[in-house]
């Protein structure tokens, strides 16, 4: 493991609370990849360092020097980060005209939005690019339904759904809780592409 | 409104959508005849046939919102299917298709579904072009909320998804 960098909490002892992923995300969400819920468990309590290593971010327990790789959501999520980073490289949509390329903002709400999915379970979405830049989740489920956000920098995230023809569309801020419409359809459900 | 002044919106190019609605604020003008091309207005029970072209750097097969993205701005291009044949339209892809972008067949939609759909929110105008007298354009309103917006775009993505499509020849999905 090439070690390129160390953030944060090295050596001392955390409450629970001090390390909960909501604080993690707020210090170092430039990073854009820190450990997710199932890691906090085995934190509790425990020294710890977090290393960033290939832009993946790697928990250490400084006491039993065990080296614990947890589920994070850029591992959970790997795909859909790099669809938006060749998104980002190379836009394209099936609309006739070539659509804007996503702004330094837009790219780094996508990739908020897309850590807050991970951590709340949700399946790895697909990306698509709107014309005017803005980066969206989508998922197909079950073959027919349809649920998707538009991870808009501007304003609120755009979500939509569309169960069996019944379409439903609301806003929601990055500081909020996911819709329980769009958890609902994509927990029950079988099979997501 | 005179129509024909609808004529002028086909140079306003990503504006088309924007100066449609201005023009015809009550959408009378979707029922005549606006080009001297054409075989005549856009009628309800009419199918409309919009060609899918696949980025050569696509890594995802599936088609989604995007597809509609143009009827917000230059309108979302199709031919009117009463007057065309599957190996005419394939041709007619083909011819479209560029070194960004491949050709990769046709969806289907109905006029009078989309008429009626969205509060009235979608139009379908006939846009018939000296060299293709078979062309319509399906366009929405740009200064809707962007909720309503992409109620629309889903709108037009469950229909094609329940309509089918017809593949190219060499190009399935």
């Amino acid at each position: 493991m090439n070690v390129i960098d160390t953030v944060g909490f090295s050596g001392e002892r955390h409450s629970p609370d001090c390390i909960s992923t909501k604080n993690l995300l707020q210090n170092y969400s430039d990073i854009g990849s820190i450990l997710v819920k199932n890691t906090r468990k085995k934190l509790s309590g425990l020294s710890f360092s977090l290393f960033i290593a290939d832009s993946e971010a790697f928990v250490v327990d400084n006491e039993s020097s065990d080296i614990e790789i947890d589920y994070l959501p850029k591992k959970l999520y790997e795909r859909a980060y790099r669809q938006v980073d060749n998104l980002r490289q190379n836009p394209a949509n099936y609309s006739d005209n070539d659509p804007n390329v996503p702004s330094p903002v837009q790219e780094t709400t996508a990739k908020a939005a897309l850590f807050k999915l991970a951590e709340s379970g949700l399946p790895e979405p697909k990306i698509m690019l709107l014309d005017d830049g803005t980066l969206s989740a989508y998922w197909f489920i079950d073959n027919k339904n349809y649920a998707s956000i538009d991870f808009d920098a501007s304003e609120n995230l755009i979500w939509g759904i569309d169960e069996e023809g019944c379409i439903t569309v609301g806003e929601f801020s990055l500081d909020d809780t996911i819709p329980h419409e769009i958890i609902s359809l994509l927990t029950k459900t079988k099979t997501i592409k | 409104m005179n129509c024909s002044e609808l004529k002028c919106c086909e140079d306003s190019k990503d504006e088309f959508a924007r100066c449609v609605f201005t023009h015809d604020v009550d959408g009378g003008c979707q029922f005549e005849s606006v080009s001297e091309n054409s075989p005549g207005p856009v009628e309800n029970n009419e199918v409309l046939l919009r060609f899918v072209f696949k980025p050569h750097h696509f890594d995802d097969d599936e088609l989604n919102e995007t597809l509609f993205s143009d009827c917000f701005k230059c309108g979302a291009s199709c031919n009117r299917g009463l007057f065309l044949d599957v190996d005419h339209l394939h041709k007619l892809g083909y011819d479209c298709q560029n070194e960004k972008r491949k050709y990769i067949g046709f969806v289907r939609l109905n006029v009078g579904f989309m008429r009626d759909s969205c509060d009235n929110g979608i139009r379908v105008y006939d846009t018939a072009l000296p060299y293709n007298k078979c062309h319509a354009d399906v366009v929405s309103l740009p200064s809707l909320p962007k909720t309503q917006r992409k109620k629309v775009r889903m709108t037009l993505l469950n229909h094609v998804r329940t309509n089918g499509g017809v593949f190219s020849p060499d190009c399935p999905l």
